[in-house]
């Protein structure tokens, strides 16, 4: 299939013709996204840095309300606002900073080279637009095709993400179709202008387990074929081990830790990588840090608006010290591409 | 679609049937009943009785029920007590004003009151909001008759720009419409305040909803993501209020109908009352009944038009 004959827009153009393989594709620097809320400020991303490389799949984990949604919807300029805000940091995207484009000009950026795959697709596509007209849109808006060869296209992508009978698919509305398809058709929706880069938050957590495999085969199938980079946000570790090449850790807003995935897996640094990875099961082997026991993390997730000094992580922590309380760790190199954040890892405690 | 515009327009006979007998066991209940009501408190006992025979209520209360319901399917609903003229030709002179009224008085609400529900709730908070939901909120409070008084005041008398009475000569479009403007401004601007707080609170909650971000997570234009997406789907409340606000304007043209002496629905409706002609008042009523189940048929019907959900429940 040759996705190469789509006309781009003249902006996607200029990014594509530049030298591209010197630099990562998507780099964030410092960035800080706040909540303006009247109880306080909720700094939901905080000073967080990362960056995703070419063809590259990078898992983003941590638990629920640590930021990964809205590191996301911060990269396509989605946060709703008020009462949310990009403070301050850049979000290179091809060499471009995101933050300083018009609205105009991160529009057509969205859902043209860079998608977002939503995690229920059942509330995330419009329940009165045919599966169809919603992939036609894209490509009306961004190829400036008529309807009728978008309409051809659409069935392409349909076909493409293993929709049996695309000709009638097209036709049905997403109360028509199973979990699973629809997820397809989100993905369709996604890979339509063939995009440099995916954010999939949470792109199987609503779905059957069986179902869950299947979505997840077909979004790397489609992304070797494709070429295209993978910011995976999940809850499921298992599928980060299987499909990403990097790992970044949030917690409360910030990274703790940044790793290739088999370093994280086997030698996880950070107390917080250290008890969320023994609080899933591992087959066939002992959990991480020798214990068989499944384990939760002890102690309370502090509120966003109400954080300790120090290390967000030390009232929960086992290492923690005097100093944990008093100063944030900044991340450091530990090993080549293993960063982290933490004054034990640090000092050698 | 069709099979489901049929299977409603059929639920609906039902309907029909119930408010009838609703409305003709409720004449029966008045105090002494309907010949006492015609005559007054003062009536003789022959009299009464003469009149009851006449009238034939002396039957059977099931064979005056089965007489009655016979007639209103043959589409007959009987002669004036008063001046013994058949009532169904009086009701099909003056529906048409009513309708008028009715349907235009709508119209200007949902031309108003969409696009500026659309906008205040597009502007939440900032000065137009904060206008447009005080000026929705007066236009909600304040009675239909008391706003029909206070524009006609401005416009008929001190600005002589529109007639006071009449609905005009049904003839002449120009002056059909010359005298429909006061008391379609007068409905329609309660219907608009009405559908302009329905349109803000529905844009503002299908604004929040997932589908929206998706739009915009494609790249489609705000002008797309609003009026394709959001308010598409915001309709499917608007119109379910819109069929009960249209039942509130039907109600509320009874009252502009005797401000403006229009001829009409409601000022027959009022006649009969004050004349005491029971079977006027009864059939005039039915009429009523019906507009109102033809209109939320209707509203039944839309939402087949715009939510391909509804075809298979
Ligand atoms: N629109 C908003 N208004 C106020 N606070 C918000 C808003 N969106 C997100 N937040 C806050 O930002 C924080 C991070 O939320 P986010 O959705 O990114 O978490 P998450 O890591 O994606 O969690 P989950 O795994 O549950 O999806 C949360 O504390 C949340 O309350
Ligand atoms: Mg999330």
């Amino acid at each position: 299939m040759d996705l190469g004959i789509f006309p781009r827009v003249v902006g996607a153009k200029k990014f594509e013709s530049k030298k591209m393989n010197d630099r990562p594709l998507l780099d964030i620097r410092n960035l800080k996204t706040y909540f303006f809320l009247p109880e306080g400020v909720i700094k939901a991303v905080d000073n967080v840095s990362f960056h995703v490389g070419n063809r590259e799949i990078v898992g983003l984990v941590g638990e629920s309300g640590c930021g990964k949604s809205v590191t996301a919807l911060s990269i396509l300029g989605l946060i709703q606002s008020p009462p949310g805000q990009i403070v301050s940091g850049e979000i290179l995207f091809q060499g471009q900073d995101l933050c300083k484009m018009s609205p105009e000009q991160l529009r057509k950026i969205r859902g043209n080279r860079i998608a977002m795959i939503f995690q229920e697709p059942m509330i995330s596509l419009n329940p009165l637009y045919s599966i169809g007209d919603q992939i036609v849109e894209v490509y009306t808006e961004h190829y400036g095709l008529s309807r009728q060869e978008a309409r051809k296209k659409a069935k392409e992508m349909l076909e493409k993400v293993q929709i049996p009978s695309p000709a009638r698919r097209i036709y049905e509305y997403p109360h028509q179709l199973s979990g699973g398809m629809r997820q397809r058709a989100m993905i369709a929706m996604a890979l339509a202008c063939k995009p440099a880069m995916i954010l999939a938050d949470e792109p199987t957590t609503a779905l059957d387990v069986t179902i869950q495999a299947q979505i997840l085969e077909l979004m790397v199938e489609l992304q070797k074929l494709m070429g295209t980079s993978i910011l995976l946000i999940t809850h499921n570790l298992g599928a980060v081990a299987e499909y990403a090449k990097r790992v970044i850790v949030m917690y409360l807003g910030r990274v703790v830790e940044e790793a290739p995935v088999i370093p994280i897996f086997e030698s996880p640094l950070h107390p917080y990588t250290v008890g969320l990875l023994n609080s899933i099961p591992k087959l066939g082997s002992k959990a991480i840090g020798g214990k068989k026991r499944l384990e939760e993390i002890p102690g309370m997730v502090p509120g966003l608006n109400d954080l300790p000094e120090g290390c967000y992580f030390h009232p929960r922590c086992s290492k923690g010290r005097e100093i944990c309380k008093r100063k944030e760790p900044k991340l450091f190199e530990n090993q080549p591409g293993h960063r982290v954040a933490c004054w034990a890892v640090r000092e050698g405690w | 679609m069709i099979q489901f515009a049929v299977r409603r327009i059929i639920l609906s006979i039902p309907i029909l049937l119930i408010v009838a007998t609703l409305i003709f066991f409720l004449m029966r209940t008045m105090p002494g009943g309907p010949a006492v009501a015609v005559l007054g408190d003062y009536a003789t006992k022959e009299a009464i009785e003469a009149l009851e025979k006449q009238m034939g209520l002396d039957r059977p209360l099931g064979v005056q029920y089965a007489d009655f319901l016979g007639s209103l399917v043959r589409g007959d609903l009987g002669k004036s007590i008063i001046n013994g003229r058949p009532i169904a030709p009086e009701v099909g002179r003056v529906l048409p004003y009513t309708l008028q009224l009715a349907f235009s008085s709508l119209l200007l609400g949902i031309i108003l009151g969409i696009p500026m529900g659309v906008f205040t709730a597009l502007r939440r908070n900032a000065f137009f909001d904060y206008f447009g939901r005080t000026l929705s909120l007066a236009g909600v409070s304040i009675p239909t008759f008391f706003m029909g008084i206070l524009l006609m005041l401005l416009f008929s008398i001190q600005l002589d720009l529109f007639p006071v009475m009449g609905a005009g000569d049904s003839s002449d479009l120009r002056d059909t419409l010359y005298h429909l403007f006061l008391p379609t401004l007068t409905l329609g601007l309660m219907m608009t305040a009405y559908i302009t707080r329905t349109t803000r609170s529905a844009m503002l909650n299908v604004l929040q909803e997932e589908y929206v971000r998706t739009a915009r997570a494609k790249g489609l234009p705000e002008r797309i993501v609003i009026y394709g997406h959001a308010l598409r789907n915001a309709f499917i409340p608007i119109i379910s209020f819109i069929g009960v606000y249209a039942i509130i304007l039907i109600g509320n043209s009874i009252l502009v109908e005797i401000v403006f002496s229009r001829p009409g629905l409601g000022k027959m409706m009022i006649g009969a009352i004050k004349q005491r002609d029971y079977i006027t008042l009864q059939s005039v009523m039915v009429v009523y009944a019906s507009l109102v189940v033809f209109i939320n048929l209707l509203i039944d019907l839309s939402y087949g038009l715009i939510d391909p959900r509804v075809k298979y429940e």
